[in-house]
């Protein structure tokens, strides 16, 4: 940073070559590195089946503190399961719900974009009054519609995760290949015969990655928040799966006497997705920074 | 400003209603025979039979997306069942408890956030934009239910100085107005000082400073009219925030407003209530996105005509 070297004082971050910024991207990577590994291996290094029931030792408090059992390190829960191994596995289901929607999405909207540019006309305009009609509904609203019209399921819940925002990626898509369009090389491929879907897939697609993909970092974040926060609810992910939003959502009705049962999870969320939007803001200056 | 594009924006909002009502019927039809619902599995033959008929249910699908159409513009949106009544009339008591907070926390979203951008953006590339920025930027990743949650932990069970549900007295307000407010501001915050950065170096501001109008004067009459264009673009964006922090919050505080219905409705799968608030948010967010779009059109001349071409 400029005024920091003014102060005429040197910083270690500053005689190691790095700056704070990328201090922070490292830091954050390192911990969504971890968090992945964590969601990858949760089966491995969970101690306890995360679903077992121990009446007797319920609400135990981390093992740090004054009663904790050695062998529960985050203590228990109101059921007495071992609240380590929840946390693991609640990891691995929002990491794998967040994902699995961001990626989903990213298809579903770059293809709807893809489509309006191609045909132009009355699809065009069919797909941007859609575009309009999810402007004009937040998307929390329209997830608790359909939850409320059809039972909750893992699958839903991941289709309604894989449609959050496919209208900026429709939008960009569409924008991107009407442009793409006019820079020659499509016609030029068309002109040789290559189908429109090798056209979008194998020459549009390619030139327009590198904002898709900043949209989808930036994207990221935002599903866990909406996934974590529908299951807080409890219209999200149902037990006897279990999400970090689910963890919170219990853990609120034992605040006064196990703060430890919200907090943690809740510094987890916290932390994951600061993390994402540091490295999205990363990526994105790195690839894209028309887009700031 | 022009009317044709004023009369463009109405028409396109109309036409946003429609699409969200027919969005309505299709899930409601989609997710199975109502019957079963409200009947239950054992039901008689004849009870079904005369559900059906009561209810239109062996019409064409055609006829039945007429009715459905006549009897929300007529304000008939079907009973409660949990409740009894109306389903518009249980949406609408609950409506002054959510409007309440809605209003203090746009008022403080607007006057914390815009204030602290433009702070940041007067003292760029110091140490209080430095903070100011540090600040937003922790604030909009906390989700809105952790802040409550963790409110709650300080306030009500640690300091034991606010209640932590209910809405009787203004002490009731002050944690579901700040869980609603400390990320939107900071989303403010941050939006608003990059537009501030963008006009503070423009040529008009040197000129203005070189006919001798003071920094402060320039800041005020060219800076931040100018600067305001690209912040009443996200307040579109920003009302869809602010409905799901209601929402959250109210769930959180046992607030008794429409998101804590909404919420315990989708429980209980109380369809037509439901209903009724999909309706209720989605035609107010489109009054609120025509309301911003004619204001943009008059703070920004261009986008009237340029629309057009688009």
């Amino acid at each position: 940073m400029q005024n920091t070297i003014t102060n005429g004082k040197r910083t270690l971050i500053e005689r190691k070559g790095i700056s704070a910024k990328t201090l922070l991207v490292i830091i954050a990577a390192i911990w969504l590195l971890a968090m992945i590994l964590i969601g990858i291996s949760a089966p491995l290094i969970a101690v306890h089946d995360y679903q077992q029931i121990d009446l007797v030792k319920r609400l135990l408090p981390p093992s740090w503190m004054a009663g904790g059992d050695a062998d529960h390190f985050f203590g228990t829960d109101n059921l007495g399961r071992d609240n380590l191994s929840r946390l693991f596995y609640s990891i691995r289901l929002s990491l794998l719900v967040a994902i699995l929607g961001t990626v989903i999405c990213a298809i579903v909207g770059t293809t709807i974009g893809f489509v309006a540019a191609h045909f132009r006309g009355f699809v065009d305009d069919i797909i941007m009054m859609l575009v309009d009609f999810q402007a004009s509904l937040p998307f929390m609203i329209l997830a608790l519609a359909v939850i409320a019209f059809f039972e909750s399921s893992i699958v839903l819940f991941i289709g309604i995760m894989g449609i959050y925002g496919w209208e900026r990626y429709a939008r960009f898509a569409r924008a991107l290949a009407l442009s793409a369009e006019e820079q020659g090389y499509a016609v030029a491929v068309r002109t040789f015969g290559a189908s429109p879907v090798r056209v979008y897939v194998r020459h549009i697609l390619p030139n327009v990655g590198n904002t898709l993909l900043v949209n989808m970092t930036l994207n990221f974040p935002k599903v866990i928040l909406m996934e974590t926060s529908l299951s807080f609810l409890g219209l999200g992910i149902q037990p006897p799966n279990t999400s970090l939003g689910n963890l919170v959502g219990f853990g609120r009705d034992y605040l006064l006497t196990a703060w430890w049962l919200t907090i943690i999870p809740a510094a987890a969320i916290f932390l994951t997705t600061l993390s994402m939007s540091i490295l999205g803001d990363w990526v994105r200056d790195k690839l894209d920074p028309a887009l700031k | 400003m022009n009317s044709a594009y004023i009369i463009r924006k109405i028409f396109r909002a109309f036409l946003t209603i429609w699409i969200v009502t027919s969005f309505v019927f299709l899930i409601l039809r989609l997710s199975g025979d109502p019957t079963v619902s409200v009947l239950g599995l054992e039901a008689s033959p004849e009870a079904v039979e005369a559900f059906h008929a009561k209810w239109g249910l062996d019409d064409p699908i055609h006829v039945q997306y007429l009715r459905f159409f006549a009897n929300v513009f007529q304000g008939d949106m079907g009973v409660s069942i949990l409740e009894g009544r109306s389903a518009l009339t249980a949406v609408l008591s609950r409506l002054p408890a959510t409007v309440s907070l809605m209003v203090i926390s746009t008022i403080l979203t607007f006057s914390v956030g815009i204030f602290f951008g433009v702070m940041a953006s007067l003292y760029h590339n110091t140490h209080k934009d430095q903070i100011i920025m540090t600040v937003a930027a922790s604030g909009f990743s906390i989700p809105t239910f952790v802040l409550g949650v963790v409110l709650v932990l300080i306030f009500s069970v640690n300091l034991g100085w606010l209640p932590s549900t209910g809405s009787a007295t203004w002490k009731h307000y002050i944690m579901p107005v700040l869980t609603m407010t400390i990320v939107d501001a900071a989303v403010f915050a941050r939006f608003t000082r990059s537009a501030m950065l963008e006009v503070l170096y423009q040529p008009y501001m040197k000129t203005a400073l070189a006919k001798g109008m003071s920094w402060g004067q320039a800041v005020r009459r060219h800076a931040i009219p100018n600067a305001a264009i690209p912040v009443v673009t996200i307040m579109g964006f920003w009302i869809g925030a602010l409905i799901a922090g209601a929402v959250i919050a109210e769930s959180i505080f046992a607030w008794p407003g429409v998101g804590r219905l909404l919420v315990y409705s989708v429980k209980h799968r109380d369809y037509n209530v439901v209903q009724v608030i999909v309706m209720l948010i989605s035609v107010s967010m489109v009054i609120t996105n025509l309301i911003i779009d004619i204001i943009y059109g008059k703070l920004d001349p261009r986008v009237s005509i340029d629309r057009g071409a688009e």
